[in-house]
């Protein structure tokens, strides 16, 4: 019941390839019916629907009724957890490298 | 969206020299982790921090004296590859960092990155007293 807008945890919601793609659709537009999604794919719409339920479940996708068609909308907020994560590694290396460089510089 | 670590860095220092520090074991230790690596193709070796608990699993992919060095980097939650570029050009060694396999996804994924986060602390302190 608590956190409803994520259920899923946000790597599993970008594990996926079908998934990524869907993102990176989504990212350079406003919204977009599971019809023109579905057209980038290989497979066929509810496959591509079960793949957006889970990035809903993520919370990185939002959708809206209009009619008889529902509209996909990114919500890239949650992807910053990830880029945290992934900047402990470029402060690593960093770090890292500023030792070396006083190696190279001390010989 | 980039899974990847990219990162770029200069040095004035010859391209053996930051190849010797890449590849030899005694310095590779003095600025990464204590380990024994040694720049041969499917060598199999490792980087050990015991203050941080931490080991890592690797194996020379790459060797490609003194332009390219690649092995795999297996711990602390993560399977990922970090590959180490050289080039040299007027008096400057072009160093370039890849690590890559972020995007792989398993339960150890999740957890990593707050063993990482931890090993970051780690690091301020141990920085601030060399």
């Amino acid at each position: 019941m608590n956190e409803k807008n994520q259920e899923r945890d946000i790597y599993v919601g970008i594990a996926d390839p079908t998934r990524r793609k869907l993102l990176r659709l989504l990212a350079d537009v406003e919204e977009l019916p599971l019809n023109e999604l579905t057209v980038h794919f290989e497979m066929g719409r509810t496959a591509v629907s079960k793949h957006l339920a889970i990035l809903k479940e993520a919370g990185l996708v939002i959708s809206r009724k209009v009619g008889r068609e529902t509209r996909y909308r990114l919500n890239a907020a949650p992807l910053r957890e990830i880029e945290d994560w992934v900047s402990f590694y470029k402060k690593f290396w960093s770090e890292r490298i500023s030792l070396l460089n006083q190696i190279l510089e001390e010989e | 969206m980039s899974l990847t670590v990219l990162q770029d860095f200069n040095f004035k220092s010859p391209i053996e020299k930051v190849w010797l520090a890449l590849t030899d074991a005694n310095t590779l230790g003095k600025w990464v982790m204590a380990n024994d690596i040694k720049p041969v193709v499917g060598h199999k070796f490792q980087f050990r921090n015991e203050q941080w608990n931490l080991i890592i699993d690797s194996e020379v992919l790459e060797v490609e004296e003194p332009h390219k060095l690649s092995y795999t980097w297996v711990g602390g939650g993560i399977n990922t590859t970090v590959t180490w570029t050289l080039k040299h050009e007027d008096g400057t060694t072009h160093l370039h960092l890849e690590q890559t396999g972020f995007e792989k996804e398993d339960q150890a994924f999740n957890g990593a990155k707050y063993g990482w986060a931890k090993m970051g602390e780690e690091l301020n302190n141990v920085l601030e007293v060399l």
